[in-house]
């Protein structure tokens, strides 16, 4: 093969080119610290970091999701609780006065119930940032109210019995709610303390089947407190998994997005030693003709 | 004719065929650097011998031609490999701009601004009677049809871009159709008397390789030197004369359309086709996507949304969240940035209820793209991988095409590519010859005087 001085100009600008756009490449990756800057720097990887990110956005959101979640039932709980020793203090109450109490003392105590059932509106009102936890959806408005004479509890009539869901994975909604109607049996248990009451003010004891309401009432009320801790429990493991889900997806996003900065040093050095090299042999050799020895 | 006058007509000869050798050599030093130079050379043959009793006696040196090294099947090829390159390089550019305009990966891309969107839905969800939410939602919303509307008026205005493009290299193809017709018809001339006109040629081959560089073609040649061009089987140029070629719009798809034909010419490649290509196919398949996406957000939203309750009493309903139809129109419907309150998150009017919000959150899990196989996200992300796809073929094909053109230029250079080494070496060559022509034709004169003496000396 013939070789001219204009092809060995052309050959040695293209190679330098070529190492040029190498270290290039190499040094916006080394820059920015990402291997895949731009969709064509690998169209895989691309789909997979779009898909690790959005994934991530959403593990992001779930566990905003479950924090929230995990505020109502825990105060779920916590109101229940409390709800719970009112409950117990009524029980004994009821019980020392079937047992044989004087007028006198059955009227001490009906004021007791009647501190109870105030106690118990009040735990029913319970709000929880801003919303009134036993509400149902209607969580703006006041669920119970005790008429002003202390004669009776109504419920807020548009109902309190609405379940509220926050979404915790992919088309799985957790309800984070227990409804006034569920826990309070409608206003069952207000209605329970109040007849409780009422006899006790006109001088007649307790009878069984009333101590039955309350015995029944208060272990309605530990088994839904004990359902919002078994759904708070649910939100922590869950919260772990997330926790877990994400520094897998924060390694996957690395691996496919992250440039091995050692390796991508190594090569630009090399690189660069390459085109020092080119350059030299060019600057030798490139100017070289027979007219320089036709002295 | 012997005798020393004969010798005396050779060696004169002699010395102008060494002159016409450096001469040659001259032009081809002087042109080692012309783009498209083809290196020449001086054909030698031994003039016509003569007769004599003894035999035939040589006559010296005759200038038989001037050849232009040159391989056609090379510029054929390079040709092809031009056309390749700018199709090549054209849609490398412009799909790195329409990559450049997704912003992707990133966090401020529309995969992000769509995500944060659903995203905000589900924050509504956790406080539906919460104003703060809502608000949330609306600039969550607001930056993801600005991000639509962007995208979709950038790929318009690339489009748009294109048209003068198009323009401007129909009229330098135009211009080379008309140059290269009129360089034929002066090769044809030329040639007429049997004699190569080499430079002519090299101008030809030029102006044909910057066509190749702008469109498809391909190039014929017949015996007498004449050429004939066709683009995708269309004759453009021929012996005869030359097309004007102009570009139309016909049904939203630019055409290229020859004087005088009616059928469109077929330009697939070259700098011309790569840009078509982009203009009436690319470009509209990624708006149509990104139409789609936008219309399917719209559709499923609005749905969910309208049937379901804001805040506020009455619990106002019936609203839809977004108005337009497709990348370019959507927007937030104005009821909803007047009043947050406008956004439907329950589905019975209870302030708490959070399951219209809780559904408009689940469209983003929907497959509701690409004939049930794909989430909205997933849709997109294959809008983008694809227009990544897209560059890195381009950028390949930019690349191996290069590589492709450098292998034939060299084998060209090795051909018609002028060596200053092998220009000198013929220089000291032809110089000793016109030396040693001239040594002879001294030692004629020489012989002559002699004979004058002699003829002296006997007067």
């Amino acid at each position: 093969m013939r070789v001219t001085e204009n092809g060995m100009a052309t050959n040695y600008l293209t190679n330098m080119n070529q190492a040029r756009q190498k270290i290039m490449d190499l040094q916006s990756q080394l820059a920015s610290g990402k291997r895949v800057q731009k969709p064509s720097d690998d169209p895989i990887a691309t789909g997979t970091i779009m898909r690790l990110q959005t994934a991530l956005s959403q593990n992001a959101q779930y566990s905003a999701n479950i924090d929230a979640g995990k505020g109502i039932a825990d105060s779920t709980s916590g109101a229940l609780g409390s709800l719970s020793d009112v409950l117990m203090s009524l029980k004994e109450t009821v019980i020392t006065s079937m047992n044989g109490s004087t007028v006198g003392s059955l009227s001490t105590n009906a004021d007791s119930v009647d501190q109870f059932l105030s106690e118990a509106v009040d735990i029913a009102n319970t709000s929880f940032n801003g919303k009134y936890i036993f509400g149902g959806t209607q969580t703006t408005e006041i669920p119970y109210t005790l008429s002003a004479d202390g004669t009776t509890v109504t419920k807020n009539p548009k109902g309190v019995d609405g379940t509220i869901s926050f979404p915790v994975g992919d088309g799985i909604n957790q309800q984070v709610n227990i409804t006034g109607e569920e826990a309070f049996q409608g206003t069952g248990i207000f209605d329970t303390m109040i007849q409780i009451r009422d006899a006790m003010k006109n001088g007649i004891p307790p009878t069984a089947d009333q101590l039955n309401a309350v015995d029944q009432g208060l272990n309605h009320i530990l088994e839904c407190a004990g359902n919002a801790g078994l759904v708070s429990q649910g939100f922590d493991t869950m919260a772990s998994n997330l926790a877990q889900q994400k520094t897998q997806l924060t390694e996957f996003l690395s691996t496919a997005q992250d440039a091995d900065v050692a390796e991508s040093s190594l090569q630009l050095q090399n690189d660069q030693t390459m085109l020092t090299a080119a350059i030299q042999v060019a600057a030798q050799s490139l100017p070289k003709t027979l007219l320089d020895f036709l002295r | 004719m012997s005798g020393l006058n004969g010798i005396l007509n050779a060696a004169k000869r002699a010395m102008m065929a060494q002159q016409v050798g450096i001469a040659v050599t001259n032009h081809n030093v002087s042109n080692a650097s012309t783009p498209g130079y083809s290196r020449q050379r001086v054909n030698f043959e031994t003039a016509p011998d003569e007769k004599e009793s003894f035999g035939y006696l040589g006559n010296g040196v005759n200038v038989g031609s001037i050849q232009r090294l040159n391989d056609t099947f090379i510029n054929q090829q390079i040709w092809t490999t031009n056309y390749n390159l700018g199709q090549a390089t054209q849609q490398g550019q412009i799909l790195n701009q329409i990559q450049s305009s997704l912003n992707e990966p990133s966090d401020t891309g529309l995969g992000a601004m769509i995500t944060n969107f659903f995203g905000s839905f589900q924050n509504l969800a956790l406080n539906p009677e919460d104003s703060a939410s809502r608000n949330a939602v609306v600039q969550n919303t607001t930056s993801m049809v600005e991000t639509f509307n962007n995208l979709s008026s950038n790929l318009q205005q690339t489009k748009q871009d294109l048209t003068p493009e198009i323009k401007s290299r129909v009229d330098q193809i135009n211009q080379l159709l008309q140059q290269i017709w009129q360089s034929d018809q002066n090769i044809t001339t030329l040639q007429a008397g049997g004699l190569e006109a080499n430079d002519a040629q090299d101008n030809r081959d030029n102006l044909i390789a910057s066509l190749s560089n702008l469109t498809n073609i391909h190039v014929h040649q017949d015996n007498q030197g004449a050429t004939s061009i066709d683009i995708g089987g269309t004759i453009v140029e021929s012996a005869s004369g030359y097309s004007t070629l102009s570009a139309a719009d016909s049904g939203g798809q630019m055409q290229i359309l020859a004087q005088g034909s009616p059928q469109p010419v077929d330009v697939n490649s070259g700098e011309l086709g790569g840009i078509l290509q982009m203009v009436n196919t690319t470009i509209p398949k990624y708006s149509g996507e990104l139409d789609t996406l936008a219309s399917t957000i719209i559709a499923k939203v609005n749905a969910v949304q309208s049937a379901g309750f804001g805040l506020g009493t009455p619990p106002p309903t019936g609203n839809d969240f977004f108005t337009g139809t497709d990348a370019g129109t959507i927007a937030i419907n104005p009821a909803i940035t007047t009043s947050a309150n406008n956004i439907a998150a329950s589905g019975d009017g209870s302030p708490g209820d959070n399951s219209v919000a809780l559904s408009t959150a689940a469209i983003a899990n929907d497959l509701s793209m690409g004939g049930g196989a794909e989430t909205i996200s997933q849709f997109y992300n294959g809008i983008v991988t694809d227009v990544g796809a897209s560059v890195q073929s381009a950028t390949n094909s930019q690349q191996s095409q290069n590589l492709v053109l450098t292998q034939l230029q060299n084998q060209q250079n090795s051909v018609s590519g002028v060596s200053t080494d092998e220009e000198m070496v013929n220089l000291i060559q032809f110089q000793k010859g016109f030396d040693s022509a001239a040594k002879v034709i001294t030692t004629v004169n020489d012989m002559f005087e002699s004979l004058l003496n002699m003829l002296t000396i006997t007067g």
